[in-house]
This record gives C-alpha cells, structure tokens and sequence, in this order.
C-alpha cells in the first residue's frame, strides 16, 4: 500500500492528461499511471505525428507546384527519413510539454501498467513486473483505443500494419494498399500519395470519409482521384497474400475480384477500446459492445469509477475525451458542468484538400424528420482561395427551416479545419442563420464562404 | 415586427421627375402604420429619377428616388433607418404605433445625419439596457417562442438547464412537448429582438379560421389602421392584467363653470371650452398625486416616469381611432389644455397628425360619454398602467348631506369615471385612490375661477 489520491488517472492521452490538470487546478491530489509515452497515441502516435508528417508532404507538393506560382525550384526530393524523424521529434517535444505540464500542476506520475481493484484502487505494474497498489477517492479509466484488426487482415506489422508502423516506415514503399477511407485511412493516403507512393484506397461503403456529408465525400474522391490515387469504394479486401516479395491483395468489388500488388497494406478499419487486464471484472464495472457504460458525468455503474474518451460511447476524439475528462472532473469537485452535447463535436480531416464538420449531415437532417434550408458556396468563388490557388471545394451549411437552428455545416477545402470552430461557437450559443448572416466575416479569408454559404441557405447570396 | 416602422406606403408624390426640389421642401406623403405624413426632401437638387410608383410600399432604407444634388454627384435619396435606441423604453412599443420622422440619408459616403437626442432621453435608455440584460435568450430560443407564440412571461416560467439556469433550446423544445396545446393558441406573439423582449400579442394566425359566409353577407377587408387596432387591442389585453375601478362624480360646478365661462374663452381668448381639458386637469393633478400611476413596465423593471403625457383617444370619421398626445400636460392650463386638445382633434379627423403627436403618452382618456355610455372598460394603451373612461354626464337624483337640512335630495349633474388599470403593478387600493383624487378633484372643482 502506498500513498493516498483524492484521483487516480489511468492513461495520459488527451483524456486522462486534461482530466488530471483540471482537477489539479481545482485542489485534488492527482496522479497519472501511464504504462507508455506521456500524451497517449494522440500526442505520439496519432493528431500530432502525423500532421507532421502531412506538413511534409504538402511542402513537397508545393515545391512542385512552385512554377504555378511564378518560382522555379529544381527538382525537390523526399528525404523519407528525415520526414519520419522529423514527425517524431515533434511528437517527443508534445509529450515533454506534458511533462512539464504535469510538473507545473503537481500531478504525481505512475509508471506502469494500471488496473483497477475494488476498494478504489489501483495496481501497477511497473516495467520489471513490480505491483505497487495505490488508493484514490476516485478512479478516472481513461486507456483509450488502438486499431481495430479484422479477422481476415491481421497485422503482421512489416507487410500488413498499423497506423502506428505506418508512421515510422524504414523506408518508403513504392506502392501501398490502404483499405480504410475514414480520417486515418484517408490522411495515409494523401500523404502517402503526395510524396510519390502509387495508393490504393479501398472503401467497404459507397463513399470515401462514409461519416462526413456525402457532397463533401464526393468532393473527396474527385480531388484523390485527380492527385493520381486510385480510389475503390463498395470495394472489400478478402485476402493479402504475404509470401511473395509484393503483398497480392484481393479486392471483392461490385464488378467483381480484382487483384491489387503492393508493398504494404495498411490496415485503417478504425478503433477499438482498451478494456482487457484493466480490472473492469475485478470490480464489476459494467461494459457493453467493447464500451464502459457510463452516465453523462462519466461515473460507471460503480461507486467511484469513472471513464471517459475512447472507452466510452460517443466519438473517439481527442477533444472529445479532454471534453469529457474536464466535465467528469469537474462534477467529482462538485461544480456544477453541463453535459456534453455529442451532436456538437467537431471533426477533422487533415487531407489536401481539408475537411471539417459538425452537426448534422444533409442525409441525418432529413432522416431526423427535419425540413432543411441548405446552403453551399463553393471556394472557386472565393477571392482568397482564388489568391491562394486553392480553388478546390466548398462549404456546405444546413438550417432547421422552421426554428433557423444551425443543424450542420460540412465543409472540404484549404484551411477549412481552422474555420469549423466558428460553427461549434454558434451553434453552442444557439445562433441562428439570421445572426451569421450579419457576422461582418474578414474579407478576404476563406471564413467568408461560412457566412455566404448561410446566405445562400436564405437566398440572400453576394457572390454567387 | 420591430422596435420601429419597417415599411411606408407612398401616398403621392409632390414632385415630379426633373422638377427642381429645394431642402426642407416636401417631396412625398407617406403612410406608415397609423399616421400618413410629408416627408421633406434633404438636399435640394433636381429629381432625377422616382424609383417608386405612388401606391408602392417601401422599405425603410430603400431607395426611392435619385436627387442630382447641387454641383454634386448622383445621390439615393433613401428613407432613413431609423436611428437605433435613443427612444425611452416606452417608446420601443409606441414606436410600433407610429412613424420615426422618416428623414433621408444618401449615398453611402455621406454621413447619416445624427438625431439629436436630449440628455434625458440618454439617460433612459440606460434603464432600459438594465432592464433588458436581466434575461439572456439565445436567438434559436427566441426564434422558437416566436414561431410558437411563447410570450415572455411564458419562457420565464421555463426552468433553464444551460449555464447559470439559461434556458436552452431543449428546455424550450421539452417545454413545447407538455405545453397544452390549447394555449398555443391563446398565448401572445412575443417578439424578441437583439436579446430583448418587447412583447406584441396578435391572435394567431392557427386560430384565423375560415369564416362562415353565408349568401347575402358582405365581407369587408380591414384597412391598414383597422388591422392595427386590431393587433395593438388583443395585444394589451395579453400584456396588462386588466382590471377595473369606477368611481361617480358629481360635476355640477363645472357644468355650471363651464356655462359661465365658455363665450369669455370663445370671444376673449379665441378657444371653444369643452369638457376634456378639464378632465385632463383633474388627472394630471391626480397623477402628481399618485405618481406611481404614471409608470410603464419593462421586463421585471418599472420605470417612473418624469413627464406626464396625456394621450386622448380620438375618433375619426372612418371608424378608426387614433390617440394624440398632449406632452407635458402638468405644464399648460386650462386654455393651453383646451387649445390642444382642439387642435389634436381637429387634426386627428382630418389626418394630419405628425408621428411625434401620437407618441410617449405616459396615461391615456378615452370620452366614452361623447357617445352616451355611463361607463366602459377601455383596454390599456401600452405601455401606459391606466386609462380613465369618462362617461355621460347626466342629471341624476342623488342625497346630499347638508348641515341645515340633513340629507336631502337634489338633482345634480352627475358622472361616472371608469379606471382600467394592470394589476401587474398597479393594485386594487392604487386603482381606486387615484380614480377617487380625480373625482374629487373634478367635484370640488373651483367654480369661482377664471381659467
């Protein structure tokens, strides 16, 4: 038995790390038990890295496309090492910050592998295989998620990998099939495509990003298809033979079997939580399809228990989980916080060209039994994007026509992840179209299509 | 609906195109809601284009005609947007029943003129900021009560679940999901503008059925003033609580008074003596008297007001009613009081009232007795606490307490005032005692007096 917390955090990815400092700051005594990197996967094998990784490429797509802006450069080439070493370098940088983070807020750290025990505590096992036991008034389980592995591509983590290995290649493959079109799917692929990989994209359903509206999805595929990415959707990989120099993977496609050579396979089939060996059995914490049952403050089933990020329902994001850590945290300390509204949570995709939503869908409107007013503008009429020579995309916006509620805004295009918080703002103060109408956007900035987009919603549109 | 007139119709224009138009000069006549007046024009110059048909209806800002100024360029002259919030609380509803002085402004370079607004107007519109900023409602929640006729007093009643108790647009949904459906139906529009709340009742539009027409009936379009009416009526009656006082008095001194002094007016001072301003006296004393009568309510707020204007409801010969307001009424006399009044109804029938003589009465009289009733229940005019009916003056039969007779009966000239007054803010004892001072000041009127 050792010393006493008001908390214990299992995990320090962007859920556990928020959770501890924000109790910190309202008076607990916190400690983090971490078995990995400080920051969890989103820090060192997820967001952080691999914007990295797509700054590079994207630097090398501009070089090459120098001339179209009046600046002649040789010809550049990839260094892939020094991309990859790069991008680590900058996830190690994030995680020190957490560190000093941690330090600053006096959250003790734990190293080690955490299980929760009844009687509100924790073991860790350290490094060498010690078990120290440690008590806390409150539990927060925030181990989050890794891919998910279907039956019949299993990774072998040299020809058919991970995100993970995907991110620190030795070398880089000259061709590669990545079956998967969501967020991670579909960055590897422009990244990958970008610096000179013949890719292969390979969708189980009709549509590239299947979460993100469909217009936006189609926007997608023209733009991959355009940058020389093969792109297969309704499409499934049934086997990856592995024995030969190249992988031959098989791709069930409603025209038929097609067989695909590559180098590497990357998995990308989205995530799954990391529940096992934590003890959730041990004390009885409830769970449900891979997921920990929990209430809107996150407290399990059990007294003192709580988890929060991708272990539990709801969006496996890293703002969610930092949203929802704060929140969790916050109700332990007897404040008062709101829920989180799951219908108002952002995402993005970091492809060129970008992607950012919230709300609604077009699709999820109509299905919720909502009349719509739908606007669209699209950035071919935007004079900064026409500055800026990226003309591809739009912003599409989606209004309850009977109340003017902002239901959604999906948006593809350069920039357009900065531009989506705008939209969660307002839509968390409630605001109409009425009120983005007359919101004086910055001229010239891509933010403008938001506001045209939403007059064009009304009818009121300048610029189309 | 807004805090002011959106929209006029063009009665005629003055000039013509080409004709030369000098500042100051009127150049149309317009309609707005209930007051039809000249608009002057801002430049002189010569009229190069009407960009509006007469019969047209324009909205505020838009351009109608085009003026080449002197030795300038090509201006728009514009009706101008009237100037934001310099008006009393008051007036954000009054200003639904009239027109801003509809000035002009130009081309977009050209700076908008300022109105000149006094220090105490200034100093008012600071209550009202106050007075506003006591709720907040997001503009979904006020877009929802607005589309479902949810009133203020109604989303007051709504337990908020967002941050400090602020009502959410799932409150007001969940709200609207047990809310019985028959008050939907009843409830007033509540117009919510800019994270205020001015509230306008209208009967609703689900309730408008078609009527039965049955051969040989005549169906009659109400005209524009009629609609108001219409509104403003069912509007006061959601808003105030109305309740009723009535109080008789016995006028025979001035009855006789008035005999005695009505051709001295007439000749010497040139003004025909009518009843009205003498009420109006009574009141405005009684108002002194009672200065919580002369208040109006805003939100949880009531504001005192320092001016006692005394509105006065007129019939017109089209069957329709306006309310002239004679300003600072505690500053004229009889003969100022009577002056006025003839004025205003002079004007009132003959449709020239200006937008700022039909504005900011503090309390209004309405003469239901020119018309023979005894008494009647005015509905307020808001956002006024009270309205004096004043009715027939009869001679009646009535015991008289003498000291040398005892009581004895006498005929006297007798009359019956009828106060409507929101018990919101204003309760029974207030009521009465202010309707009771004005009897008294009226039967105890000095009848030894010149004027």
């Amino acid at each position: 038995m050792s010393a006493k917390y008001n908390l214990i955090v299992i995990g320090s990815g962007p859920g556990g790390y928020v959770a501890a400092i924000r109790a910190s700051q309202l008076g607990l005594k916190t400690a983090v038990v971490e078995r990995a990197e400080l920051g969890g996967v989103c820090l060192n094998w997820g967001c952080i890295p691999t914007k990295a990784l797509l700054k590079s490429a994207q630097v090398f797509e501009y070089t090459r496309h120098a001339a179209d802006y009046g600046i002649n450069i040789k010809e550049a080439t990839i260094d892939f090492g020094a991309v990859v070493k790069r991008s680590r370098g900058v996830a190690e940088g994030m995680s020190k910050g957490i560190q000093f983070l941690f330090k600053k807020n006096k959250i003790e750290v734990i190293k080690g592998f955490g299980r929760v025990q009844p009687g509100k505590k924790v073991e860790v096992k350290d490094e060498k295989g010690g078990k120290t036991v440690y008590e806390a008034d409150h539990i927060i389980i925030a181990t989050g998620g890794r891919s998910r592995e279907l039956p019949n591509l299993k990774l072998d983590h040299k020809k058919i990998i991970g995100y993970r290995k995907a991110m620190t290649l030795e070398k880089q493959p000259e061709s590669m099939v990545i079956v998967g079109s969501g967020a991670i799917g579909s960055e590897f692929a422009y990244f990958y495509n970008a610096i000179g990989t013949k890719v292969t994209l390979v969708e189980f359903l009709p549509h590239l990003v299947p979460l993100e509206d469909e217009d936006v999805s189609k926007q997608l595929e023209r733009s991959f298809k355009k940058s020389g990415i093969k792109v297969m959707v309704n499409s499934e990989v049934t086997k990856v033979d592995t024995k030969g120099k190249k992988c031959k993977v098989s791709i069930k496609t409603h025209k038929g079997e097609e067989q695909v050579e590559c180098d590497v396979v990357l998995s990308a089939v989205g995530v799954t939580t990391n529940i096992e060996g934590i003890g959730l059995e041990d004390v009885g914490i409830a769970t449900d399809k891979g997921k920990v049952i929990v209430d809107k403050y996150y407290k399990t089933n059990m007294p003192g228990y709580y988890a929060i990020g991708d272990i539990v329902k709801g969006q496996a994001l890293a703002h969610v989980a930092s949203a929802e850590g704060i929140i969790c945290v916050e109700k332990i300390a007897g404040l008062d916080p709101e829920p989180l509204d799951y219908n108002n949570i952002p995402g993005c995709t970091y492809t060129t060209p970008e992607i950012a939503s919230v709300g609604y869908t077009e699709k999820a409107a109509k299905e919720a039994g909502y009349e719509i007013k739908v606007g669209k503008f699209p950035f071919t009429a935007s004079g900064k994007a026409s500055a800026a020579g990226a003309k591809e995309g739009f912003v599409k916006v989606i209004y309850d026509a009977k109340y003017g509620e902002w239901l959604g805004a999906h948006m593809i295009g350069a920039n357009v992840t900065e531009m989506i918080a705008e939209v969660v703002a307002a839509r968390k103060l409630e605001t109409t179209g009425h009120e983005i109408i007359k919101t004086v956007h910055p001229h010239p900035t891509m933010s403008e299509a938001i506001m045209e987009a939403t007059a064009a919603a009304y009818g009121e549109v300048i610029h189309l | 609906m807004g805090e002011s007139v959106m929209e006029a119709t063009i009665i005629s224009w003055l000039k013509k195109e080409g004709e030369r138009v000098e500042a100051e000069e009127p150049l149309l006549e317009v309609a707005t809601d209930k007051v039809d007046t000249e608009v002057p024009a801002a430049e002189s110059g010569v009229i190069t284009k009407l960009l509006a048909k007469e019969g047209d209806v324009v909205q505020i800002g838009a351009p109608i005609a085009i003026i080449n100024t002197d030795g300038i360029e090509t201006k728009e002259l514009k009706k101008e947007e009237p100037a934001p919030e310099i008006s009393e609380p008051a007036e954000i509803l009054q200003e639904e029943v009239v027109s801003p002085q509809p000035t002009e402004i130009v081309s977009k370079t050209e700076t908008i003129p300022p109105r000149v607004v006094s220090f105490q107007e200034t100093s008012t519109q600071k209550v009202d900021k106050v007075s506003h900023s006591m709720a907040f409602y997001s503009p979904l929640v006020r877009k929802i009560a607005k589309e479902e006729n949810i009133s203020l007093e109604e989303l007051a009643t709504i337990a908020g679940t967002g941050k400090s108790g602020r009502v959410t647009k799932n409150d007001v949904l969940a709200y609207l999901e047990k809310r019985p459906k028959k008050e939907r139906h009843v409830r007033s529009n509540g117009t919510i503008t800019d994270g205020r709340i001015h509230e306008f009742a209208t009967a609703e539009k689900s309730t408008v059925t078609t009527p039965l027409i049955k051969e040989g009936d005549e169906v009659i379009d109400m005209d524009r003033v009629r609609r108001i009416i219409a509104d403003r009526m069912v509007e006061s009656r959601n808003i105030s609580a109305h309740v009723h006082s009535f109080v008789e008095a016995d006028v025979t001194r001035i009855v006789r008074w008035k005999k005695k002094v009505q051709d001295h007016f007439l000749k010497d001072l040139g003004v025909k003596l009518t009843y009205t301003p003498i009420f109006i006296e009574a009141v405005v004393k009684a108002l002194q008297d009672f200065p919580m009568m002369n208040i109006s309510v805003h939100g949880n707020k009531i504001i005192k007001k320092k001016r006692i204007n005394i509105g006065l409801a007129v019939a017109m010969p089209d069957g329709n009613l306006i309310v002239p307001v004679i300003k600072n009424a505690d500053q004229l006399n009889i003969v100022g009081l009577a002056k006025m009044v003839n004025d205003y109804a002079y004007r009132a029938r003959h449709n020239q009232l200006k937008p700022d003589e039909v504005r900011d009465s503090t309390y209004t009289i309405t003469n239901v007795g020119s018309f023979g009733s005894t008494m009647g229940t005015p509905i307020i005019l808001q956002p006024n606490v009270g309205i004096l009916a004043i009715g027939v003056i009869e001679k009646k039969p009535v015991v008289i307490e003498s000291e040398e007779y005892g009581d004895v009966i006498a005929i006297r000239h007798m009359m019956v005032l009828s106060h409507s007054y929101d018990h919101r803010v204003i309760d029974g004892a207030l009521g009465s005692l202010f309707v009771k001072r004005v009897g008294e000041y009226l039967q105890n009127f000095d009848d030894t007096r010149v004027f």
